[in-house]
């Protein structure tokens, strides 16, 4: 009995003892190692790049890192560069918001100030549909900025901060707290059996209000008892495991600060929670957004650069602004080979967890300074657990569907599928 | 300059015509439409394989009373020819602006008209969910401990640029986490009180069976007010089992509470459809229409008041209603107006976490950043919930100030951190343009944008938001100091010589520019990098406006144009929709009724918002 109030913080101190076995700590001596499950972590960054230092200047498995991609030279063998991806669907509409929500849908986006927002699922989310039961968590939806409160060229803005679809009506509220993010991967204490009849209450209470509702409500409330089933559903996969020692994993996390210091720290406590996620087998699949579309983040605090990111990246073929501009490309490069550091240092059997995962980064458009969605900046770091290609820059025929990528990716995962929005196959990265 | 650029000055005019053309001969309205589509679109619009696959010609040759059949394709062609985007700049003969308002006005009159016969159209909001602001306020209402919605939930994304819109107020596993999480911490510390549970219903005895039904009482109380209606008996029945079934009463109550506090009657908008109305609209009940007036004036649920009022059937009588609305505005919980609706229309929401260069801006902080908040709030309601005129928000010589916010615009003898209406000596700080919050919002990181400020003006003042800029659009630096000798406005009459960007910018940046002696983050100045500021300024139809002053007559100019885009946008708040070509019969009868001489007043407006009829009505959905 609840005598005085739980807090957050009391309940996560108490949580690591009890949390649900990662796969490696399951086996049993003698018994045949299964294989590291596959992870996906999805990594947008905003307004495009300097296309002349972003592509590499050779192709093929010996690509030497360029100025931008440099900082991924200690994964040279592991990082495909993909060069000539089209996102055809996102070529009309507008400059930013469209090519950023569209990125991993590959769907026309509907333009609208709020009403039938329509942007296809996107394929973290048809992975974390087909897969993301085997996993307390299905996936992880991360950011950085919050969602902005004006319609903006005609569309809504829900589109330019969100860069995963549930379901082509439905986007993923994303999380940019640091610290709400690992709550998350700690969730049972506060779930005690008596909660159990409240859920139960609360779904009857909602199949009555249904039967009561026509189309487009009944709809909306359908997606809020869903939401609830899946709450009711990580009570049960948690319960199932409570006790297991994955705590060996968790237990020495350390929770981040309730409010990061500055802009730098708070993008790196988000690699630390993907990082523990993915070791931790929380969740398979992550999506994280390094800023929205159009994002005018202020990066003078990086040495050269005087200026927001959006305003640089109209860089008008200006020497000066093309210089401040590729540096802010390059220093987000630097936190992407941070996340492959992180995976890298986590063993898993002869290998690490990075060569396990895919981690996609890429832009909706490719030159900022041109709102154009060709040859859209592109890499994949990391293995799959041997089912990609090694290391190499690949260049594909002009206008490939970005989306055939996808189709590549979700054979990787483990959830094949024979089409993703208008592919026309795989690409040629599977191993 | 190309002629034809006078939109912004013309749309009084285009008001105007909609209404002499909605109320006088429809055929002349018809036919003017007709005739402008045949001289101007039908070369391209029209036949076998028309342009864009709009044919106009057959859109507008249909039964008048049928167009609003296809008012995604209307809205698009009004929003082309008003914005200057159609017909094409080589296109003989141009219309002048006179004829492009004309067209849209009779257009937009014929749209708005019912056919004989046909119901008023109250529009449907979808099924909602309460925002965190009002989710927060109503938890905290019902328990009487604080809850920090802006901790516990995410931001909620805004629909038409407001976050009481339905459509956008998704539920997803994560927030359905977090709201688990929070209602369990806010029931927890609310039953850490012995007696909290006595809040809900007149204690009585509590001996042998009439503990029961003390606690029936008590769940009865909690669901009228927690669900704003009476509940049915089952809903009783369910959480009196789980009261029963518990170890203890703490136990079961918080069962009760949690099983209360995330349902969907308490976190969503319910309301009933009437299928045996058919397509009829009906005036909605007194319990829906006293939780639409809370949580529109408080974003919060109904009072004891407003549920005494609804419980006895009288809250639809219309001077109870306006009564209630006077009283709703003068309790301190209409600062949710100032918080919800105006820091939303006006942008200044942007203010907590907008990038501001303190290296360059070293006048910057964080107490700033709050007083220029409280300040946007405070004028805002000001005009809202006072007798006061809607053009105060455009040209006034007062201003609120406290000592952090006096010192910054260099307004001598304010003392104190408390926020008070001062007189000045001139209007620059008075209205909204005058506003530390709006000016930072509307500016970069390291300097000012007299684009974006124009935009500003457009969208949020005068309701007509300029079209997106063509693909592969230059920009301008992204610091206004930099060494080829340029002054930011040079830098813009450059940008403008390009003939695509002209049309919208000649007029964006002239209204921005006007304000120019207002820096990145709100200070007045004379003079930027060692130039003097020249914020004189001519808009495309020749109208030269001097400064800030120049620029607050001519906006009284556009007062009908002023009042009716805050109608508009107050109504879109108020019933969580997207305004249709329908509701256009409902914003004039608002913008009368708020009338007061030469002007309008702001709570009369909001009064009229609450007393209109798609705020007090329902109609089912149609498919």
């Amino acid at each position: 009995m609840p005598t005085r109030p739980l807090s957050r913080r009391s309940v996560l101190r108490g949580a690591g003892a009890a949390l649900a076995l990662p796969w490696l700590e399951a086996m049993r001596p003698g018994r045949r190692e299964p294989a590291a499950p596959v992870r996906m972590a999805f990594v947008f960054v905003p307004n495009g790049v300097l296309p002349q230092t972003w592509t590499p200047a050779d192709e093929g498995p010996e690509w030497t890192p360029s100025p931008t991609l440099q900082p991924l030279a200690p994964f040279r063998d592991r990082t495909l560069v993909l060069s000539g991806l089209f996102n055809r669907n996102s070529d009309e509409g507008e400059g930013h918001y469209v090519k950023t929500t569209a990125l991993l849908s590959g769907a026309r986006v509907h333009k609208t100030g709020g009403r039938d927002l329509r942007c296809g699922i996107t394929v973290d989310q048809l992975a974390a549909a087909a897969r993301g039961h085997l996993t307390p968590l299905p996936s992880l939806e991360l950011g950085l900025e919050p969602v902005r409160h004006q319609v903006d060229m005609g569309y809504s803005t829900v589109y330019g901060a969100t860069l995963s679809w549930r379901s082509p009506t439905q986007p993923a509220t994303k999380e940019i707290h640091p610290r709400l993010a690992f709550d998350r991967l700690f969730r049972r204490a506060r779930m005690g059996d008596d909660d159990r009849s409240v859920l139960d209450l609360v779904l009857a209470d909602g199949r009555r209000l249904r039967d009561r509702l026509g189309g487009a409500d009944r709809a909306r409330l359908d997606e809020h008892l869903d939401s609830i089933r899946a709450l009711e559903q990580r009570i049960d996969a948690l319960a199932t495991t409570t006790g297991a020692p994955r705590d060996a994993v968790l237990a020495g996390a350390t929770p981040p600060p309730d409010d990061p210091a500055g802009f730098e720290q708070h993008l790196d406590l988000m690699l630390d929670v993907i990082a523990l996620a993915f070791r931790s087998d929380t969740t398979r699949i992550v999506s994280l957004m390094l800023g929205n579309a159009v994002s005018g983040r202020d990066f003078s605090f990086l040495p050269g650069v005087r200026g927001s990111h959006h305003e640089l990246s109209h860089h008008e073929n200006d020497p000066q602004k093309q210089k401040q501009y590729a540096l802010i490309n390059r220093w987000h490069v630097t936190k992407l080979a941070a996340l492959c550091e992180r995976l890298d240092a986590a063993r898993e059997g002869d290998a690490t967890l990075l060569d396990s995962s895919m981690v996609f980064y890429g832009s909706g458009i490719r030159d900022g300074n041109r709102h154009d969605p060709h040859d859209l900046p592109i890499v994949l770091v990391g293995r799959a657990g041997g089912r990609l290609r090694s290391g190499a820059h690949l260049r594909f025929p002009r206008d490939t569907a970005l989306t055939n990528l996808y189709v590549a990716m979700l054979a990787a995962f483990g959830c094949p599928v024979p089409s993703f929005s208008d592919s026309t196959g795989a690409l040629d990265v599977l191993a | 300059m190309p002629r034809a650029l006078r939109i912004a000055a013309a749309l009084t005019l285009a008001g105007l015509c909609a209404r002499v053309a909605a109320q006088g001969d429809p055929d002349a309205a018809v036919a003017s439409v007709r005739t402008f589509i045949a001289a101007h679109c039908a070369a391209c619009h029209a036949g076998d394989e028309p342009e864009a696959g709009l044919d106009l010609r057959a859109l507008a040759a249909i039964d008048p009373g049928r167009w609003r059949d296809d008012a995604a394709d209307w809205r698009d062609a009004l929003e082309a020819v008003a914005g200057l985007r159609m017909p094409p700049r080589d296109a003989e003969p141009l219309p002048d602006q006179a004829a492009r308002d004309a067209f849209a006005g009779a257009a937009r009159g014929v749209l708005q008209r019912r056919r004989p016969g046909e119901p008023r159209d109250p529009g449907r909001p979808l099924l909602r969910r309460l925002n965190r602001t009002e989710w927060g306020n109503g938890l905290t209402a019902l328990l009487g401990v604080p809850v920090d919605a802006a901790r516990e939930l995410p931001e909620d994304p805004s629909g038409y640029g407001f976050d009481t819109v339905g459509d956008v107020l998704f539920s997803t596993p994560m927030l359905v986490e977090r709201c688990w999480d929070a209602t369990v911490d806010a029931v927890d510390r609310f039953l850490a009180t012995p007696t909290a549970v006595e809040r809900f219903a007149a204690p009585g005895p509590e001996d042998g069976d009439d503990r029961q039904r003390a606690d029936r009482r008590r769940l009865r109380g909690l669901l009228r007010a927690a669900f704003r209606r009476p509940p049915t008996p089952a809903e009783i029945d369910d959480r009196a089992a789980l009261l029963a079934r518990a170890g203890d009463p703490t136990a079961g109550w918080r069962q009760a509470l949690l099983a209360t506090l995330l349902s969907p009657h308490f976190l969503y908008r319910v309301e009933r459809d009437r299928p045996e109305r058919g397509t009829a609209p009906w005036p909605i009940d007194d319990f829906e229409l006293a939780a639409r007036l809370s949580f529109f004036l408080w974003s919060s649920l109904p009072d004891a008041e407003l549920a005494a009022l609804a419980d006895a059937g009288r809250l639809r009588d219309g001077t109870v209603l306006r009564g209630q609305v006077r009283r709703m505005l003068a309790d301190p919980r209409a600062r949710a107006l100032g918080d919800g609706f105006g820091a939303q229309w006006l942008g200044f929401r942007a203010l907590r976490d907008v990038a501001v260069d303190v290296r360059r801006f070293g006048g910057f902080h964080d107490g700033l950043r709050r007083s220029m908040y409280e300040q946007a709030v405070a004028t805002v309601l000001a005009v809202l919930r006072e007798e006061r005129s809607v053009l105060d928000l455009v040209s006034s010589d007062r201003a609120f100030l406290d000592a952090t916010l006096a010192r910054h615009y260099g307004i001598a003898g304010i003392d104190g951190d408390e926020l008070r209406e001062i007189a000045l000596p001139d209007r620059r700080r008075g209205g909204v343009l005058g506003l530390g919050g709006v000016l930072t919002v509307t500016s970069y990181p390291l300097r000012t944008s007299p684009v974006v400020r124009g935009k500003w003006i457009l969208e949020n003042l005068l309701g007509t938001p300029p079209p997106p800029p063509p693909p592969n659009a230059g920009r301008l630096p992204a610091d206004d100091q930099l060494d080829d000798g340029l002054s930011l406005r040079e830098r813009l009459l450059q940008h403008r010589r390009e003939p695509r960007c002209a049309a919208c910018h000649a007029q964006m940046d002239a209204l921005g520019l006007a304000l120019e002696n207002f820096d990145g983050i709100g200070r007045w100045r004379e003079d930027s990098q060692g130039r003097a500021i020249d914020a004189n300024v001519t808009l495309p139809d020749g109208t030269e406006l001097d400064g800030v002053g120049g620029l607050t007559d001519w906006l009284l100019d556009q007062r009908e144009r002023i009042v009716r885009n805050l109608a508009e946008k107050l109504l879109v708040y108020a019933l969580g929709r997207p305004l249709d070509f329908a509701d256009g019969e409902a914003v004039d009868a608002i913008v009368a009724a708020a009338r007061h001489g030469d002007t309008w007043h702001g709570s009369a407006l909001v009064e009229a918002v609450a007393l209109s009829f798609p705020f007090r009505h329902r109609r089912n959905p149609r498919d």
